[in-house]
């Protein structure tokens, strides 16, 4: 009985709670049901709300002009019946910005929608004049896809905002239903006879209204199927037109309307588009104000300056960005930044690229995809620059004239990498490079913020002149930034060649140089990533592969070396087939072809022809000869020929085989183990990072670990005296060199007797010749790259 | 750990900016809180001190030090925003409090002023939502019995209502701040409402206590 006690308790507890928080949900959305009726929608404990309610509401209300998490939105009281010359028949609508009632007004008899702000006390004197300029300006647009406006006004208190009514629904309302009706089973894409409009014409009339026509969506679904096809793209392509041009207008009467999103774009029963809400987005930022609503509906759609809260850099072209935004969603009817949480999404919208609208949706053609992309670059100097110019492109892609947006070029893609990595905490130089890359960029930039103020200034002269102004000034960024761009690319082949010729031959910075590499490739693996579908870079991108394969062959595994090789073979070999008579992509085959024979063979070829090693290796006069005939040999291998087929590189990939065993039978196996004594010993102490150096000598965790922390160590000091750019001093070279040595022995210390006397054994007597730098570092194969812009033709 | 509701906006975007090392955007942040905040004191203070501790003070005080401890929170990020304000609040709260009982044990016991010191003439804290002086009064009346109410309440039922409809927190925010799990923060509610309303009731909902 006890327990029958407790439960029932608990069951009126839980009720209370349920109902309360009910209630407290109304309040902050700005509602105040009658207590008494509310308290009837839970008969077992009305009349205990009907006592409780009151004194939640009390301390509720001590709160809400102030506290951040409770909108103080315009209370029902005093907006219930009339406002002014209006008289409220329903409420239609109820966004961030307020609620909108269908009313009429009374002294000219007609139907008007009538937007209520919140209240006046949340906003100060200097944001309610603001509101009052801009709606005022917003009241003087007059174009047939902006919503009208008829009057501004306050009344008791309340601001308001007239406007025509217009019967139909929102563009979210669409997509939603678009989204609901359309599991990828169901999109027809090779049905032609379906309807084309877009949905809506058929609906009934409904303003801003979710609840009513949700139904009417259900009972016309039959009739509408979602499909894919051409004329559903090209009306949604149409609505695009109608709203840019609505922008268009009133960007150049000076209004922008800073919250382009699919709820504020009406569409009639005729499928026309009405722009609506003009001037009401500047005061969603005021501290008083807190959304409430569908807050990340809002979100979604804020251009990157705005989630930044960078005010002085929103101009218009907030607004296209906001409409790329709206037009990539009804064509993928999907979000195009859909995080979880605010904080995720202004992440996004910051930082990440959108998916490709082609991903979600293949049927978009690839103009149409390149439209909205540009429309939504997170720079507003890489979006359309005028509504106009967006309106354009999208009417060319309709009449299947070629459109001026063009993909981001690969110095685009550089600048948005860079731009996502640039909080990573850098190892080495290839990050700085980075950072050069980014300054130069940044530069760029600045330059180009300083034009677009002075065209801000401009905004209304004629069209033409903007146009042609935009034009040029593109042209000019566009020249500087690929300027910085190729600045960036020689940096970090300079760091590629210093680490190849000058530090070669610095047996005590061999680490050092295997740093450098690693960061060098770190860059020319992220360059291959963003450029391998350019045509115009697959010069370079073959070269980037080249030194991919180089480094690998270095700090890699052959597998990875040889993959790299094959990739810039195959590269290579068409830009050869394509331009015949261009000398620089001949010797970059051979080139490649060289490396494969370096792979196979090649290198030890290379150190044996030095006559140090030969002394050491003692070897006679006979076998000098041999192999003097087998570089001969090798050389003939790579004699470019005409023939480029897959066939003739086998065979001679056949001959390097065979040449390769032929070295390995010219020498003693005496002299194979010493020339693998002397090859370890060049490497020194990164020698102990070898996977086959750690196998051999049994190398624990812990050991590995302090390894690798000594050697961190004095790559970080090296990094503090080494620039690019500067070479050593005498003495600055000698204090790398002892950190070097000294380190060496600490890493030594490490070992164990037992390996100490394998390290000993794996290394042999200490090799007194000097070597040459490595095989492949010689001049690379295109001399100093050519141009972003070469190759193009 | 509770998943908490994500902050504001608004207060997402300013920490972007203070992140980025933006000094004003960290005054800006604050300054939107700053009402809030102070309101939390107003009722969290011990009533005993209530003529004692200035909220303003209080509230400056947890601006300094939560300036001081900015870059601490934004590498973790423990919680939202504005609970790491109240929770900072808190402390500095308690801390004047026993400085306050320390230095003056002499008088502070006898002052019994439960319905705050708020309570007369702070109509203010009611201002701008529109009803008329007399119901001002009414509703003013009825805040003072509710408080007193409250005050009769456990604390940890005290907390919860307070948590939920004055300061408007979530449920997630008050689990995380009473370390419990939301449903048990909202049964906890429920039966905080309960009691609060045999409390108001046993006083008589229409003799004013003032």
């Amino acid at each position: 009985m006890n327990d029958a006690l407790r439960t029932d308790d608990d069951r009126v507890e839980a009720l209370v709670a349920e109902a309360t928080d009910a209630y407290l949900e109304c309040v902050e959305r700005g509602e105040r049901p009658d207590i008494a009726e509310f308290a009837g929608r839970y008969p077992a404990i009305a009349g205990m709300l009907g006592e409780l309610l009151p004194a939640v509401c009390s301390l509720h209300d001590s709160t809400a002009a102030v506290s951040p998490a409770i909108a103080p939105m315009a209370h029902s009281s005093g907006i219930d019946g009339e406002l002014g010359d209006f008289r409220l028949q329903r409420e239609v609508g109820r966004g961030g910005m307020g609620i909108v009632y269908e009313a009429v007004q009374i002294s000219l008899g007609r139907r008007v929608a009538l937007k209520v702000l919140p209240l006046a006390a949340a906003l100060d004197p200097r944001q309610l004049q603001r509101f009052r300029l801009e709606a005022q300006a917003a009241a003087h647009l007059h174009h047939s896809h902006i919503v009208p406006i008829h009057s501004v006004g306050c009344e008791r208190g309340v601001y308001y905002y007239a406007m025509q009514f217009i019967e139909g629904r929102t563009l979210a309302e669409v997509i939603e239903e678009q989204r609901k009706r359309s599991p990828a089973a169901d999109r027809r894409l090779d049905d032609c006879s379906a309807t084309i409009d877009m949905p809506g014409a058929n609906d009934s009339p409904a303003s801003v209204k979710a609840a009513e026509t949700r139904a009417d969506a259900r009972a016309s679904a039959a009739t509408m199927p979602v499909n894919w096809d051409r004329a559903h793209l090209q009306s949604a392509v149409r609505l695009a037109i109608q709203a840019a041009e609505a922008l268009e207008h009133a960007h150049t009467m000076g209004v922008i309307h800073r919250d382009i999103k699919p709820a504020n774009l009406l569409l009639d029963v005729e499928s026309n588009l009405y722009v609506t809400d003009f001037g009401l987005a500047r005061l969603q930022d005021s501290p008083g104000v807190t959304l409430t609503g569908d807050v990340a509906g809002t979100l979604r759609y804020m251009s990157p300056e705005q989630s930044l809260a960078q005010h002085g850099l929103v101009d218009h072209r907030t607004d296209i960005y906001s409409l790329g935004v709206t037009l990539y969603e009804l064509l993928t009817l999907a979000p195009a930044f859909d995080a979880p949480n605010r904080h995720a999404i202004l992440r996004q919208i910051s930082q990440e690229e959108p998916i490709a609208p082609r991903k979600r949706n293949p049927a978009i053609p690839l103009d149409l995809e390149t439209i909205v992309l540009k429309a939504m670059a997170k720079e507003p100097e890489r979006r359309y620059a005028t509504a106009k110019a967006l309106a354009d492109d999208l009417r060319r892609f309709l009449e299947h004239r070629p459109i001026l947006a063009r993909r981001p070029t690969l110095l685009e893609s550089a600048a948005k990498w860079s731009r996502r990595h640039r909080g990573l905490v850098a190892v080495g130089f290839a990050m700085l490079m980075l950072t050069t890359l980014g300054f130069a960029l940044s530069t760029a930039l600045i330059a180009r913020e300083q034009w677009k103020t002075k065209a801000a200034y401009r905004q209304l002269s004629a069209e033409q002149e903007r146009t042609r102004e935009a034009y040029d000034a593109e042209a000019k960024e566009r020249a500087k930034a690929e300027q910085s761009f190729r600045q960036a690319r020689q940096i970090v082949d300079f760091l590629f060649e210093v680490s190849e010729q000058e530090l070669a031959d610095k047996p005590e910075l061999q680490d050092l140089r295997r740093t450098l590499l690693a960061s060098a490739l770190d860059y020319y693996q992220n360059f291959i990533e963003q450029t391998r579908d350019d045509p115009s870079l697959q010069s370079q991108l073959s070269a980037s592969h080249l030194r991919v394969a180089s480094i690998m062959e270095e700090i890699g595994t052959r597998a990875d070396a040889l993959a790299a090789l094959e990739r810039a073979k195959q590269l290579q070999e068409k830009l050869v087939r394509s331009h015949p008579s261009a000398p620089e992509f001949r010797r970059g085959l051979r080139t490649v072809y060289r490396r494969f024979g370096a792979l196979h063979g090649g290198r030890d070829l290379f150190w044996l022809a030095h006559e140090s090693v030969q002394q050491d290796l003692r070897l006679s006069p006979e076998q000098i000869e041999a192999l003097a005939q087998l570089r001969r040999k090798r050389d003939e291998t790579f004699e470019l020929s005409e023939d480029l087929s897959p066939d003739k590189f086998q065979e001679k990939s056949d001959e390097l085989h065979q040449q390769e065993q032929t070295l390995a039978d010219l020498l003693t196996p005496e002299q194979r183990t010493r020339l693998k004594q002397i090859l370890l010993q060049q490497r020194g102490p990164s020698a102990l990072a070898d996977p086959d150096v750690i196998a051999s000598l049994d190398l624990s965790l812990e050991q590995r670990q302090q390894i690798r922390q000594f050697q961190n160590d004095a790559e970080r000091f090296v990094r503090t005296s080494f620039q690019p750019g500067h070479k050593l001093r005498p003495e600055e070279y000698e204090q790398v060199k002892q950190a070097w040595s000294k380190t060496w022995q600490k890493m030594l210390g490490v070992l164990t007797d037992e390996q100490t006397a394998r390290w000993k054994k794996l290394t042999g007597e200490k090799f007194a010749g000097r070597l040459p730098p490595p095989p492949h570092g010689g001049p690379h194969p295109h001399g100093p790259l050519p141009r972003p812009d070469r190759g193009r033709d | 750990m509770v998943e908490l509701k994500p902050e504001s906006e608004v207060t997402a975007a300013l920490l972007l900016r203070v992140e980025a090392g933006e000094q004003d955007a960290f005054s800006q942040l604050f300054a939107r809180h700053r009402d809030w905040l102070r309101r939390l004191v107003e009722v969290r203070r011990d009533v005993r001190l209530a003529g004692r501790v200035d909220p303003s003070d209080v509230v400056q005080d947890a601006q300094l030090e939560t300036f001081r401890r900015l870059s601490e929170f934004l590498s973790r990020r423990p919680m939202t925003f504005r609970l790491w304000l109240r929770k900072t609040l808190e402390q500095r709260l308690q801390m004047v409090q026993r400085q306050h009982i320390e230095a003056g044990k002499r008088s502070v016991g006898r002052e019994q002023c439960v319905g705050g010191s708020s309570a007369p003439g702070q109509g203010a804290e009611f201002a701008g939502s529109g009803p008329s002086p007399s119901q001002q009064v009414a509703q003013h009346e009825l805040a003072g019995r509710v408080r007193e109410a409250l005050l009769q309440l456990p604390e940890a039922d005290r907390e919860i209502v307070l948590m939920r409809t004055f300061e408007g927190l979530s449920y997630d925010e008050a689990a995380y701040v009473l370390e419990i799990d939301a449903a048990a923060a909202r049964k906890r509610h429920g039966r905080a409402l309960v009691r609060l309303h045999k409390l108001l009731t046993a006083g008589g909902l229409t003799e004013s206590q003032i």
